[in-house]
């Protein structure tokens, strides 16, 4: 079983919202592989500061708008 | 499934097998050995077991990215990008963590007295479970997450 970490995301949220776009886009849009962009999307793998906010400027938003971290 | 997992499984297996046949192929060897004979005997072993250990896992990222080119993927030239540099960086302290236990682990059976023979063969199994302790962190890491 995946062990999920305490950031949740709405990327899939908003790259539905932002035309489809695929996680190969947005992750050549950060300069990172698919697979991690995959893992982030399923909480496997929290990203570093710099990923976050490159992810959130690719959607136009602030970091709190796309992460999140959740209470224990 | 990620192509380094697959490189990992891979590696691992190869690593595993690699180790069996070597051991027994050494265990005949050092059997009637003795000191400085003994000592020489083991170190050749170390140097075929590590380098087969190198040789293997170049071979098996050859057979799995050359595999994915043909699948039309991204093969060598596939990037790494920070989360691979993240699992690196656990599969490199797990690895120093296992040498470091294992290391102990023999010379504590050298100082209990069960002979240079015994303290040899813990090694052999040090470097065994060093190798698989970076690739197990990289299965997990890769599938599981970290």
């Amino acid at each position: 079983m995946a062990k999920k970490t305490r950031i949740t995301n709405k990327i899939r949220t908003l790259r539905f919202l932002a035309n489809e776009m695929t996680q190969q886009q947005l992750a050549d849009s950060v300069g990172v592989t698919r697979q991690t962009i995959l893992a982030v999307e399923n909480g496997k793998y929290s990203p570093s500061l710099e990923l976050a906010f490159a992810i959130a400027r690719v959607f136009d938003k602030s970091v709190e708008e796309v992460f999140a971290f959740e209470d224990e | 499934m990620n192509n380094r997992t697959k490189i990992a499984i891979l590696s691992a297996i190869f690593n595993l097998i690699w180790f069996i046949l070597t051991f027994l192929w050494n265990r005949s060897r050092v059997a009637s050995l003795d000191g400085e004979a003994l000592g020489k005997t083991w170190g050749i072993y170390f140097l075929v077991l590590v380098t087969g250990f190198l040789v293997l896992d170049v071979l098996s990222a050859i057979l799995i990215m050359s595999r994915e080119k043909r699948s039309g993927g991204q093969g060598f030239e596939e990037k790494t990008d920070e989360r691979d540099r993240h699992i690196e960086g656990l599969a490199m302290k797990a690895f120093g963590a296992v040498s470091f236990l294992s290391f102990l682990v023999s010379a504590i059976l050298l100082a209990l007295g069960l002979g240079l023979h015994t303290y040899f063969c813990a090694l052999a199994l040090m470097v065994l479970l060093s190798g698989l302790a970076i690739w197990i962190t990289y299965i997990i890491g890769y599938e599981r997450g970290l």
